[in-house]
């Protein structure tokens, strides 16, 4: 195997599936990249056998062949590279040079027999979709995702493909967030889903903010189709949860509140709560929040009041601080419209000035206070 | 309904553990004190090993007179961190029969069994158990004394030094506590002995001849104390902290392992432990604690606090596994590996969920387990996954 690349293309190649190498893994073979020097590309494979990403770029090649070389080394060496032209040769003992108008550099690298291959994407269903949209559903949601590997289901993005529109869901049982767009071709197929929030990050990561990008659903996988790249991803077999019946439709205490001062508020209260329960208590009442925080541990506590427009009977509800601003913070809109019932119920914020075509939902459970 | 008392009572702690650390001290008088300076040191005799007994030296004796009496004995300076932790260790021990475990000092301790019985069997078998697992843990033994109060199972614990067992049943207390020297009177000293001695009284059993309100009259307060001691009647209760902070359970492992396998086969039984014993005690923690020695005694303690507080067996695996997971040195030979649960407070409220069937299973497998051990003892059933060597397991064993 030879070829020769410039070091831009070689580095930037690589740092793209460089993250998917997993931090500890049993199987050490995993702590390599494949590279694959065929057809005048240099194709790099990366895997943690849930997720497996591949890049290429433009090579001149001498020699075709294919090679595993540990990951992150590779990268170190290139990464302290000038942008030179790099020629990259392996003999037959799998010894590999990289040699360079600096030097020449040597190390071992390993057949790519024992490399997991690639998972076959083959399936009927396919969809395209805006690039600026994905990312912006991904970003919305995934922070709501569960880290509870007892449930698989909840570690992951519920994603629903409608003739007409396309959801994903994210939840760790105490909040929860829908986004639906309209804006969407009919694919002619509806599907289910649940994708792992590691893939997603990559998919993120990898998706500019132009164009568009194609998604194949087979039954086991998920491929990401993106420019210079493909993520493929092993789709979460658990069921998701029936979402809808926990969300209530029929709540009449409506609160509106501007964001910012809002989520400033809670900001600052929440700084004298329980940092073991960053516990926070509204008092609604009379177009006024009083936000307050106690933390009796310790002795520290806060009480702030703002404005908002309510007129229902007065509500005291208490919730976790970060819960709360994790999902203000994804509301992109000036005024929010917060419906609650009682204080065991859950509380839903939708932004005031929504997007068209875009529904944005937002759940969160609060915490029981016994007094 | 009678209780069930026991003393345990460490035999010549400090100095058999130096014994067990270094065999060449084996059989030989071992005396943990203050540096004796060839005879001028100062300071005294913190424990001594049974061989430098022999020679008349006994703790709390200055050390320049254990010198004399035994200048070849091998004097040790103490390793407190050493010994608290043998003891913290000792103690995880007793917490796994009862709760109510009143430490008297870093070796000695009152349990409350009455309650155990149940799940270990009588007084005798819960003393051989708690004898056996030090033993097994620590390669080192404990004196048990087994009666229906303190005072009896303090006396009792200390007849037959070391590696004892005494139990005194209920109806055998007279032949038990009559024939013992009136040195045996708790709070009876030096002054107290001789009055006795001048009114005839030689035994505990010569002092039950005295109605209660003469030796009151002698003796004072004292005197209905005595009273109540020479007839074996002790109401005090083991006092202990009945607000427990954390459940925990750990392993030392035979041969120091570095299979990340069988550590975490370890790692479920030591959650299934935990979770049991929580559920017992109808407690939920929110902070899972990891500790992990390696074989060169280099420990570290991790932990991670989890929004539900839980006590699913299932649920304290994942975590620790997970702890276990990012922090394991690979290849490091591991000694003990610990699990433990914290953060029962439940001031700080309780955080609400959307979906609460999701860990319905898990639950059902706890409930279920907890029923047959209850029933048929801790060993009755574990997870197949816990298991070291399924086919070791012959068939008779059930």
């Amino acid at each position: 195997m030879e070829f020769t690349i410039s070091r831009n293309n070689f580095y930037h190649t690589l740092q793209k599936v460089i993250n998917v190498i997993p931090a500890k893994s049993t199987v050490d073979i995993l702590y390599n990249v494949l590279l694959i020097a065929e057809e005048n590309q240099l194709r790099i494979i990366a895997t943690d056998l849930e997720i497996t990403q591949i890049a290429w770029s433009e090579c001149k090649i001498i020699k075709e062949s294919s090679v595993t070389v540990p990951g992150k080394l590779l990268l170190d060496i290139i990464r302290e590279m000038p942008d030179i032209e790099l020629n990259f040769a392996v003999d037959n003992n799998l010894k590999i040079i990289i040699r360079s108008e600096l030097g020449e550099y040597k190390l071992s690298g390993q057949s790519k027999n024992e490399y997991p291959s690639v998972p076959l994407v083959d399936s009927e269903d396919k969809l395209a979709l805006k690039n600026a949209l994905l990312k912006r559903m991904i970003e919305k949601t995934i922070f709501a995702c569960s880290t509870d590997n007892l449930r698989p289901a909840l570690t992951g993005v519920f994603c629903q493909i409608f003739e007409e529109e396309y959801r994903m869901i994210a939840t760790d049982g105490h909040r929860l967030v829908k986004i639906v767009n309209k804006d969407f071709q009919n694919p002619g197929f509806s599907r289910e889903l649940i994708i792992p929030t590691k893939a997603l990050n990559f998919v993120a990561r990898n998706l500019p903010e132009e164009g568009e990008h194609q998604i194949v659903i087979s039954e086991s996988h998920v491929l990401f189709d993106l420019p210079n790249t493909k993520i493929y991803s092993r789709i979460i077999k658990d069921p998701f949860p029936d979402y809808e019946r926990v969300i209530p439709s029929d709540y009449s205490k409506i609160m509106r509140i501007a964001k910012d001062d809002f989520v400033s508020s809670v900001k600052r209260v929440s700084l004298f709560s329980n940092p073991m329960t960053y516990q926070v208590r509204l008092k609604i009442d009379n177009n006024q929040v009083a936000v307050h925080a106690q933390d009796i541990d310790f002795g520290g506590e806060a009480h702030e009041t703002i404005n908002c427009s309510y007129n229902s009977e007065p509500i005291e509800i208490a919730y976790n601080a970060n819960y709360l601003l994790d999902l203000l913070k994804h509301v992109d809109a000036e005024s929010i419209r917060f419906e609650i019932e009682d204080a065991d119920g859950p509380g839903l914020i939708f932004p005031e000035d929504g997007k068209q075509d875009e529904e944005l939902l937002m759940l969160i459970m609060p915490v029981r206070v016994t007094d | 309904m009678n209780r069930l008392i026991l003393h345990v009572d460490m035999d010549a702690f400090f100095a058999a553990i130096e014994q067990r650390d270094h065999p060449e001290y084996q059989g030989k008088p071992v005396i943990v004190g203050a540096d004796p300076k060839n005879g001028k040191g100062r300071g005294v005799v913190s424990t001594c090993s049974y061989e430098a007994r022999k020679f008349g030296v006994h703790s709390a004796m200055p050390i320049s007179r254990a010198w004399k009496l035994c200048p070849h004995g091998i004097y040790v300076f103490p390793n407190g961190r050493l010994y608290q932790q043998v003891s913290n260790e000792v103690f995880d021990i007793l917490y796994e029969f009862t709760d109510a475990v009143e430490p008297l000092s870093i070796d000695e301790a009152f349990l409350d069994v009455t309650g155990s019985q149940k799940l270990f069997g009588d007084g005798r078998s819960i003393a051989i158990k708690i004898k056996e697992r030090i033993f097994e843990k620590e390669k080192i033994t404990a004196s048990v004394g087994v009666a229906p109060n303190k005072y009896l199972a303090k006396i009792a614990s200390d007849l037959q030094k070391p590696d004892g067992l005494v139990v005194v049943e209920p109806d055998r207390i007279k032949d038990f506590l009559f024939p013992l020297d009136i040195s045996r009177l708790w709070g009876a000293g030096v002054h107290t002995q001789e009055m006795l001695k001048k009114m005839g009284i030689q035994t505990i059993g010569d002092l039950t001849a005295y109605p209660q309100n003469i030796l009151e009259r002698k003796l004072g307060k004292m005197g209905s104390h005595f009273f109540n001691l020479a007839h074996g009647i002790d109401d005090r209760p083991v006092e202990y902290d009945a607000t427990v902070k954390s459940v925990s359970n750990e392993h030392t492992f035979m041969e120091d392992i570095d299979t990340p396998e069988v550590i975490y086969k370890c790692l479920l039984k030591l959650s299934e432990k935990v979770g049991y014993r929580l559920r017992q005690k109808k407690l939920k923690g929110r902070t899972i604690h990891l500790k992990l020695r390696y074989n060169d005694f280099d420990t570290l303690t991790r932990n991670k606090t989890i929004m539900q507080n839980t006590d699913n067996t299932q649920n304290i695996y994942q975590i620790c596994l997970e702890l276990f997971n990012t922090n394991y040195q690979k290849n490091r030979k591991v000694r003990l590996i610990g699990v433990g649960v914290s953060g029962f407070d439940e001031r700080c409220g309780h955080q609400l969920t959307l979906f609460n069937n999701n860990y319905s299973k898990y639950e059902k497998i706890d409930k279920l387990q907890d029923d047959l051990i209850n029933k048929f003892g801790k060993k009755s059933v574990y997870r197949a996954e816990s298991m070291e060597n399924p086919d070791a397991t012959s068939d008779d064993e059930f």
